[in-house]
Formats: structure tokens, C-alpha cells, sequence
């Protein structure tokens, strides 16, 4: 089985972005045999084909009219996977969801990060665009126990946030 | 890792009273406290006006400081106990002064001894309050363009603050120096422009400065540095015009209007800048609290340069009155009004269901207000402005008298919006279930350690 990344590219199409550069930065950090589930808002032909000739087998789906699924699945199954176990505690692996959240006013961006974190496994990574510096999401991140990195792009315009779920074990015993 | 901005634990209680004092004054004038045919100088008309400035939009602003000064500069604020010692030493003082100014209506002799008490209170708590949030702003004050517009207003606050324990002095006889007296009667119109125009004119744009762009979804505001300096600039000039009062009244008078001049431009270029985040905002419907206070910079732009006419030509004193009257009551309170139908629920909702994000359905930020009830109580509000200070330009007591009675209707309805979306009386009651820590009206929890944290 494929492990597939989330990418949801449905926001910044509407809003007339340019997520290009996402798309591509999410397939160079995919560790060998993984996938991604791109979800955008039409079927984007011309990067199926450029995908296609990196190796990319993809399977396209509609959900609706402006809902499109693609699933992008390496051809070659990678023959020489690394242990899970060699990965260090120190290097945070890359992120399994890649949130784009700078078109969403305060509270709701808060409410996408909170609700996302609860459904992740313990160790894995949640990456968020925002348009300000979160400043009331930090005290519940420290709540829960989760850890995280953030700081505005060069722009000054977007605050770029990586957060690693806690072990679920801690967020139970919360005090 | 950033640090994050806890919820301040006493903002609730300065709104609260905030909102008991615009509707303390504004049922005083209700009752024929003051009417236009009346002198704005009237001990009972003291008591309206100190109630709407220092009790209504005072401690609002202070309240509203408390919680985003640390959001704006990113530290937090040190010894957060001052917060309840101020709050209690600005109800006292005000209480005493306004006390004051009913004992001075009677003759009574205890009048000065009140007054003289009244000011020590106010004073130390403003002083106190008011060096917490100037550190904080001042360490900050790289972090975000409004830190330094707000650093004038505080600036501004301690100089209005001041003048005032001046007056009150004067005016209870403690000290009789026939120059203090004098100065004290032509420095007037400096202590209400220090107050309206520096402390909370700067205040309000420095908080809008960083609120709008962030609810908008637009930019960051870009004209502070010319908002900033010419803002300097013109509360500069009213400075050097209240030292001048002391020797020529005359030429205080000229430097006082023509800094009142270079001040319009401090207000043109921020209500240009509106325009531009308005226009510009990625967040296409508005809400309450951004559409809300959109007659708010309206009578900005109306009432501002009449303040600074009216005097040039000349105009009569019940024209002045008219443009402050929509001045405090349209820009300054339809603006703070405004703003805490979002700013109420954005907290509580915050405090009560942040733990719970995610863990279990919450209601939506929208779900805590009744929105379309609230904005036919604020565009009632600011139609009952509009009306109440068009009848102190016409000198009808009778047409300011059914305005009144209109706008204190209003604020009333807003007041129990605003408790209701605090109680949390407007959300389902399922989304209330254990494990579930209703918010206390008054005061914030403590999110430090536990999220849903002891109340007590």
C-alpha cells in the first residue's frame, strides 16, 4: 500500500493563487514510494503530464464540479525502503498535511489546526499557511503538548507554522 | 518556539463597567441631567461628560489595551494583579468625582476635600495602569506599527490625567493662586483635546490599526509613519499651546488651532488608509464589527474638522457642542461599541471552547451573538447620534431629549447582546456538556496550566 501525502490546493486556486510551487515543493520532499492526494478545484492536465514524466502514475477523480481528487502513485515501487526506526527523534519527518489557511479569518484557521492535529498520530507533522502569527493558538498548542516552528516568509505577508502532534498518551493525562 | 498571548484576566470587568458608565451617563441625560439649551460647563454636565470619558471610553480602551498590547508587541504583560487594583481605584476615583462635581452643585464645603481625593485616586491609578501598558508597548514597540501610536496615547492619557487633577484642585478651592485659577480657565478645550483627540483617538487607531487588516483579511496598514509624525507633531503643538496659556491665552489659542489643523491630516491619511484596507480586504462580506463601524470613521471625517472649524470662524459654541456629541458618541463609542460585539465573543469563545477545539463539535464563533439583532441596535445607535447632536446644533431640548431616550434604548439592547453572547445563552446547549467550564462573566480564566482552568 501506497502511503499517500494530503495536498489541498482548493483555497488558493479559488482565491486566484498560484500553488505551482507548493505542488512541486510537496513532490521533491516525498520520501520514496509515497504518494500524494491532490485535491484541487479542476482537473490540472498540464501537470498530470509533466508528473507523468517524473513517474507519477495518477488516478483522477470528480467529486463534484469543482472538486477534483488526483492521486499521484510512483510507477517504480522503491526497492530499498528505510527502517522506520532509523529516522532520528531530532529530524521532524516531513509533513503529512499541508494546510493553506491565509484566505481564513481569525478564529477559523485556529479551528482547522486543532481539529486536523486531533486525527494525526503521535510524531507526525502538520505545515500551515496563515496570514498573521497565531498568537492564541500557541497557548493551546502548549496545552496539548504539541511542539512546533513557525515564522513569517520573506514577504513579511505569511506566517509559516510546522507542528508535531503529541504522543497521544500525553494528551490524555492533561493536568 | 513564539510565545503566545494568554487571555487577559480582567478585561471582561472593564467592559463591564465601561458599559454601566455609557449607560449611567447616557440615562442622566435621559432624565434631563443636561440639555442643549444648558452650559456644557454645568456641574451635572461634568458628571455626564466624565462618565462617557474616563468611566465609558476609559476603561474600554483599557480594558481593550490590557489584552491586545500583548498581541500587538508579542510579550506579556508583568504583574497582572495591577489589572483588578486599577480597575478598583478608577471606579473609586471616578465615583468620587463625579460625587464631587454633584457636591459642588449643592455648595456643600465637603466638595473640595472630594475633588482633591477624587483626583489623588485617578491619578495613581491611571499613572499605575498606564506605565504597565507603556513598558510593554514601548519594549515591543518594533513589533507592529500601531505599538508607537498607541505609546502617544498613553502619553496623551497621563498629560489629560493631569491637567484634570489640576482642575480639580482649582476648582475645590484647595488652592486659591490666582494664576492656577487662571490658567485653569483657559486650559480647558486642552484637556478635552488631550483626552479625545490624543489619548483616545491614538488609542482607537492604533488597536483598529492592528484589528481591521487582521478580521479584513487585508494587509497591514502602510501610512503609520505619516500618521505617526504628523500625529506627534499636532499633539506636540497642543502641548507647547498649554504652556503658552500660562503667559499669552492669545497665542495659545493660534498654535492650539493650527495644531488642531495638522491633526486633520493625521485623520485624513487614516481614513485614507480605511478606504485602501477596506477595498483591498480578500474577505469579501463584511461582518458586524468591520461593517459596524463604518459610520464610526464616517463621523470621524464629519465631526473632526468641525471641531477644528467651528472655533476659526467663529462658530457658536452650540456647533461645537455638537460636533464633540458625535465626536465621543458617534466615532469614539460607535467605533468601541462596534468593536466588542466581536472583541466579547471572540474571547469568551476562545476561553470556553478553545480546550475543546477539535475533540468534539463546537459552535462557530458567528453562533455566540445574535448578529442581525445587534446590528439593528448599533444602526439604531448611531442614527439616535446623529439625531441627538443635530438637535444640539438646532438648540431643540425637546428633539435631544427623544434622541437620547433612543440612543440609551439601544446601548441597553447592545449591553444585554453583549452579556447574552458572554453567558453563552445564544449557543446550543449540547456544545455545553462536560467536560465544559462555563466562562464567568466578569473575568477570564487563567489558561496558564490547566486550559479550562479553575475560575476562582
Amino acid at each position: 500500500m501506497v502511503q499517500l501525502r494530503e495536498l489541498d490546493v482548493r483555497q488558493v486556486l479559488r482565491d486566484g493563487g498560484m500553488p505551482f510551487q507548493l505542488i512541486m515543493d510537496t513532490f521533491a520532499s516525498l520520501d520514496p514510494g509515497e504518494g500524494v492526494r491532490l485535491h484541487a478545484i479542476f482537473e490540472p492536465v498540464p501537470l498530470i503530464r509533466q508528473l507523468e514524466q517524473r513517474g507519477f502514475a495518477h488516478v483522477s477523480r470528480r467529486v463534484a464540479d469543482d472538486d477534483w481528487e488526483i492521486e499521484f502513485v510512483p510507477r517504480e515501487p522503491p526497492q530499498d525502503i528505510q527502517p522506520a526506526a532509523a529516522a532520528s527523534e531530532a529530524i521532524w519527518p516531513d509533513p503529512t498535511w499541508n494546510l493553506d489557511l491565509t484566505d481564513l479569518a481569525p478564529p477559523e484557521p485556529m479551528e482547522r489546526i486543532l481539529s486536523r492535529l486531533e486525527t494525526m498520530s503521535s510524531g507526525e507533522v502538520l505545515f500551515a499557511l496563515l496570514n498573521r502569527e497565531p498568537v492564541f493558538l500557541f497557548d493551546l498548542l502548549k496545552e496539548r503538548g504539541h511542539e512546533w516552528i513557525g515564522n513569517f516568509d520573506e514577504t513579511g505577508k505569511v506566517y509559516r507554522i510546522m507542528i508535531r502532534a503529541t504522543p497521544s498518551d500525553v494528551t490524555d493525562v492533561r493536568t | 518556539m513564539p510565545v503566545g498571548t494568554t487571555l487577559s484576566r480582567w478585561t471582561m470587568a472593564y467592559f463591564g463597567a465601561a458599559v454601566f458608565f455609557l449607560l449611567f451617563a447616557e440615562i442622566l441625560l435621559a432624565a434631563g441631567a443636561w440639555t442643549p439649551s444648558l452650559d456644557i460647563a454645568e456641574p451635572h454636565a461634568l458628571i455626564v461628560v466624565h462618565s462617557v470619558t474616563i468611566g465609558w471610553l476609559g476603561l474600554l480602551m483599557i480594558g481593550a489595551l490590557l489584552q491586545f498590547a500583548p498581541v500587538m508587541t508579542g510579550l506579556s504583560l508583568p504583574a497582572d494583579r495591577i489589572d483588578a487594583a486599577s480597575l478598583g481605584g478608577l471606579v473609586v476615583g471616578l465615583g468620587l468625582l463625579l460625587f464631587g462635581f454633584h457636591l459642588i452643585d449643592t455648595g456643600s464645603s465637603a466638595a473640595g476635600l472630594t475633588m482633591v481625593a477624587a483626583s489623588l485616586v485617578l491619578l495613581a491609578s491611571i499613572l499605575s495602569i498606564g506605565h504597565v501598558l507603556f513598558v510593554v508597548l514601548w519594549r515591543g514597540r518594533a513589533a507592529h506599527a500601531a505599538s508607537p501610536l498607541v505609546l502617544i496615547a498613553i502619553a496623551c492619557l497621563i498629560v489629560t490625567a493631569a491637567l484634570g487633577s489640576l482642575f480639580a484642585v482649582a476648582v475645590s478651592g484647595v488652592v486659591g493662586a490666582a494664576a492656577v485659577v487662571q490658567f485653569v480657565t483657559n486650559a480647558v478645550p486642552f484637556h478635552a483635546s488631550f483626552g479625545l483627540l490624543g489619548w483616545m483617538t491614538f488609542a482607537a487607531i492604533g488597536v483598529s490599526y492592528k484589528l481591521l487588516p487582521m478580521f479584513l483579511l487585508s494587509d497591514d496598514m502602510k501610512r503609520s509613519p505619516f500618521i505617526r509624525l504628523t500625529g506627534s507633531a499636532g499633539i506636540s503643538m497642543l502641548a507647547i499651546a498649554t504652556f503658552c496659556v500660562m503667559f499669552d491665552p492669545a497665542l495659545a489659542r493660534s498654535i492650539f488651532l493650527m495644531g488642531g489643523l495638522v491633526l486633520q491630516f493625521t485623520i485624513a491619511a487614516y481614513l485614507l488608509e480605511l478606504f485602501g484596507t477596506y477595498r483591498s480586504r480578500r474577505r469579501k462580506t463584511l461582518e458586524l464589527n468591520t461593517s459596524g463601524s463604518l459610520p464610526a470613521f464616517a463621523l470621524l471625517g464629519i465631526s473632526a474638522p468641525m471641531l477644528v472649524l467651528a472655533p476659526l470662524f467663529h462658530a457658536g459654541s452650540q456647533l461645537v457642542t455638537a460636533a464633540a456629541y458625535l465626536f465621543v458618541f458617534g466615532w469614539l463609542s460607535g467605533l468601541g461599541l462596534a468593536q466588542l460585539l466581536k472583541i466579547v465573543p471572540f474571547l469568551t469563545w476562545i476561553e470556553a471552547f478553545g480546550p475543546l477545539l477539535g475533540r468534539r463539535p463546537t459552535p462557530r464563533l458567528g453562533d455566540l451573538i445574535a448578529g442581525s439583532r445587534a446590528a439593528v441596535w448599533l444602526g439604531m445607535f448611531y442614527f439616535a447620534v446623529v439625531a441627538a447632536a443635530a438637535a444640539i446644533a438646532a438648540g431643540s431640548d425637546l428633539g435631544f431629549y427623544a434622541a437620547v431616550i433612543l440612543q440609551t434604548f439601544a446601548t441597553a439592547a447592545l449591553a444585554v447582546e453583549l452579556l447574552l453572547a458572554r453567558a453563552l445563552a445564544n449557543v446550543e446547549p449540547a456544545t455545553k456538556r462536560a467536560p465544559f467550564q462555563q466562562p464567568a462573566l466578569f473575568f477570564a480564566a487563567n489558561h496558564r496550566g490547566n486550559a479550562n482552568g479553575s475560575a476562582s
